[in-house]
């Protein structure tokens, strides 16, 4: 540890914790935090602070939000009938920034792990399949990642919902844009030609 | 730098720190192997979908001596198994072949065998509706191959052989079947009956090819999962986590 006043060194620590930090960058978040305008590095301590205590989960959805019902649930422009399965409210803002879907979600918060010993009951299944039927769901999408776990997901979710008749979708697979068909996986060449359409 | 190749089945890939994965390999020529991928939790480019599990590929990885942690340079995909993710029960099963294989292997032992093995059930659980015995045949087969298989021949205690006319309990600890002259009767150890010893006979002695055509009656089924799956916990000393899915899907 480096030799420095104590509270420095608290600092210095708890930010080494933090992801793809290491001490080398810790230190010099910790000197440039020390030679930050005092009310820049308060707003930064309340901050962290603020989203602790007034953060939760959405009742309906399991997205981060700081009320009852997220930004997303309440806003009545969204459609009310169409959900889409998230595995993490990091997916679910990566949809939001395409700007392109209208609907709803539905944040599971994991994803089934069988080798990990993470199965259905640890995430937000239940509370999925309650909500077709009290918010009248028409479509389900299910975006969870294209993994075998992503997979394993999707496939228990649609035999829970089987009985409730609403319609079932799984995101396409397939070719990235600007992606050049030579250098690309195979498992993914397969999904691509399997989930082809129809030019009109 | 030591550098080698091999063909290898993925058996668990775990995200590390941001951007790498830690990758539990079962390779054909170095046993089960610890590797790191450099950047391919962050970069889909270099490893793409060859890191899930299942996966068989050609590996290259190089040894940094004495980390005991090889690190992946390149994988080329041999056979993605797609056809296991693509159904539940296949999943289910399959997550617990590979689990056994984790955790029963030494590391770095070379057992071309279980290698062999491991992919003659990849193959059949792909190609065919999934059974719940294929795990138990796994079972017995995996522990031959690594030299602590339940004994079925011969009573464990006094060493008589199997004989028609005796009835016989199995004991956990003593890993085989007890004659009645040495169980006495005693209710903690697991019952079977003939038909199963019988089976589990063969199902350790013919060969690989010929597996496929055993098929187990209901009675061996039940007898077989307690006796088998208490076996392995002793041994394991835990239960093996991918259980808890399949019992879950069975509801
Ligand atoms: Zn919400
Ligand atoms: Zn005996």
């Amino acid at each position: 540890m480096v030799n420095c006043p104590q509270p420095m060194q608290t600092l210095i620590q708890c930010l080494s914790g933090l992801p793809g930090i290491g001490e080398k960058t810790a230190i010099r978040l910790a000197l440039f935090i020390m030679n930050q305008p005092e009310v820049d590095a308060m707003q930064l301590a309340r901050s962290i602070i603020d989203v602790r205590e007034k953060v939760s989960l959405c009742r309906k959805c399991f997205n981060f939000s700081d009320s009852d019902l997220c930004s997303i649930c309440s806003n009545t422009k969204r459609d009310p009938g169409v959900l889409c399965v998230v595995e993490s409210p990091g997916d679910l803002m990566a949809i939001e920034k395409t700007s392109h879907y209208r609907g709803r979600y539905h944040v599971l918060q994991g994803v089934i792990a069988p080798l990990e010993g993470i199965g259905p009951d640890q995430l937000k299944i239940r509370e999925l399949v309650q909500r077709i039927d009290i918010d009248q769901i028409k479509e389900v999408i299910l975006a969870t990642n294209p993994t075998v776990n992503g997979n394993a997901t999707a496939l228990y979710i649609s035999q829970q919902l089987l009985v409730s008749g609403v319609k079932i979708t799984r995101i396409a697979q397939g070719v990235p844009s600007g992606g050049d068909i030579e250098y690309i996986d195979e498992v993914t060449l397969r999904n691509a030609l399997d989930g082809r359409r129809e030019m009109k | 730098m030591p550098f080698f190749k091999s063909e290898a089945v993925v058996l668990q890939a775990t995200d590390y720190a941001e951007y790498d994965k830690i990758v539990s390999l079962y390779t054909k020529n170095y046993g089960r192997i610890k590797g790191i991928a450099r950047g391919a939790k962050r970069s889909q480019k270099r490893f793409g979908g060859a890191l899930e599990p299942f996966t068989c590929n050609e590996v290259d990885f190089f040894e940094k001596e004495g980390h005991g942690l090889a690190r992946l340079e390149s994988c080329r995909i041999l056979n993605p198994y797609t056809a296991i993710s693509q159904d539940i029960n296949k999943i289910a099963y399959g997550n617990y072949l590979l689990e056994l294989v984790n955790i029963l292997t030494p590391e770095r032992e070379k057992h071309p065998e279980v290698f062999r093995l491991l992919l003659f059930f990849l193959n059949l659980l792909s190609e065919q509706s999934p059974r719940e015995e294929i795990l138990r045949i796994f079972e017995l087969r995996l522990t031959s191959l690594l030299g602590y298989q339940p004994q079925f021949l011969q009573c464990v205690s006094c060493g008589q052989s199997f004989r028609l006319q005796e009835d016989y309990r199995f004991s956990i600890k003593k890993g085989g079947i007890l004659c009645s002259g040495c169980h006495k009767g005693n209710q903690a150890f697991l019952s079977l009956s003939h038909g199963t010893i019988k089976l589990f006979q063969q199902v350790q002695q013919v060969s690989l090819v010929k597996l496929n055509r055993i098929r187990f009656s209901p009675a061996s089924r039940g007898e077989g999962k307690a006796i088998l799956l208490n076996f392995l916990e002793y041994h394991i000393g835990k239960k093996p986590k991918s259980l808890e899915f399949i019992e879950h899907l069975k509801q």
